[in-house]
């Protein structure tokens, strides 16, 4: 199946850098969510809404256009009990 | 049928918890597109794709403006640790979403239960429940590769 719109390649950019970029993230955040705009975090913040806008007040990029990562504290592991 | 690629992702955690031995913490990851409460699909998101969780979890500031059906409106969910200080206030629901990755393949819609979270202090992760149950999950640390097939 073909997808039937186009992500632009600079969104695969930056969604991609955060994977590449983990230790370092990790050593640096914790517990929040990181904007990422041009292969950098452009903001930081407990939710995804305010980290995008943010980011967006940052950068000009819409909110719905920036990725977000979720920076974990250490291990996490979440059961389901 | 759609082969979509995953991410095997790790990072170095030294950390006091762990006595600061070094630990490598790899995850599967997939990009996931939901559907929304218009009817579009949000850019691809990055999820952890857990074979250990049997449903989905969502954020709450993403869940809250997707397609969502609520089945229950105050339900907990948690971790290793049952003490109600460590359980997580949730709905659960139905979202809509798709696997996706960067070549352009892209799965069907799959209709998933989730716990709905009502904070933002958890990630995205999705979990077995008609999700994985639909797809072939495969992946090799040493190639390394990983990819999901639907059936």
């Amino acid at each position: 199946m073909e997808k039937e719109d186009t992500v632009p390649q600079w969104y695969w950019d930056d969604l991609e850098w955060a994977s590449e970029h983990s230790t370092e993230l990790h050593q640096k955040y914790h517990d929040v969510w990181v904007a990422i705009v041009d292969k950098q975090v452009a903001a930081a913040a407990r939710t995804i809404r305010q980290a995008r806008k943010i980011a967006s007040q940052k950068t000009g990029r819409r909110p719905e256009d920036i990725p977000v990562e979720f920076i974990e504290s250490g291990i996490v592991v979440y059961g389901q009990n | 049928m759609a082969r979509i690629s995953l991410q095997l992702v790790s990072q170095q955690v030294v950390s006091p918890r762990f006595g600061n031995w070094p630990l490598t913490v790899i995850r599967l990851r997939t990009r996931t597109e939901l559907r929304q409460s218009g009817g579009s699909y949000t850019r691809p998101l990055k999820a952890i794709l857990d074979t250990g969780a049997p449903l989905s979890v969502l954020p709450r500031s993403l869940w809250q403006t997707l397609d969502t059906e609520i089945h229950v409106a105050q339900a907990t969910f948690g971790g290793i640790s049952q003490r109600k200080e460590c359980q997580i206030p949730c709905a659960i629901g139905t979202v809509h979403l798709r696997l996706c990755d960067e070549a352009g393949n892209v799965s069907r819609v799959h209709d998933v239960p989730a716990f709905l979270a009502k904070t933002d202090r958890v990630p995205l992760i999705l979990g077995f429940a008609s999700l994985m149950e639909d797809l072939t999950i495969h992946f090799d640390y040493q190639k390394p590769e990983a990819w999901a097939e639907e059936k």
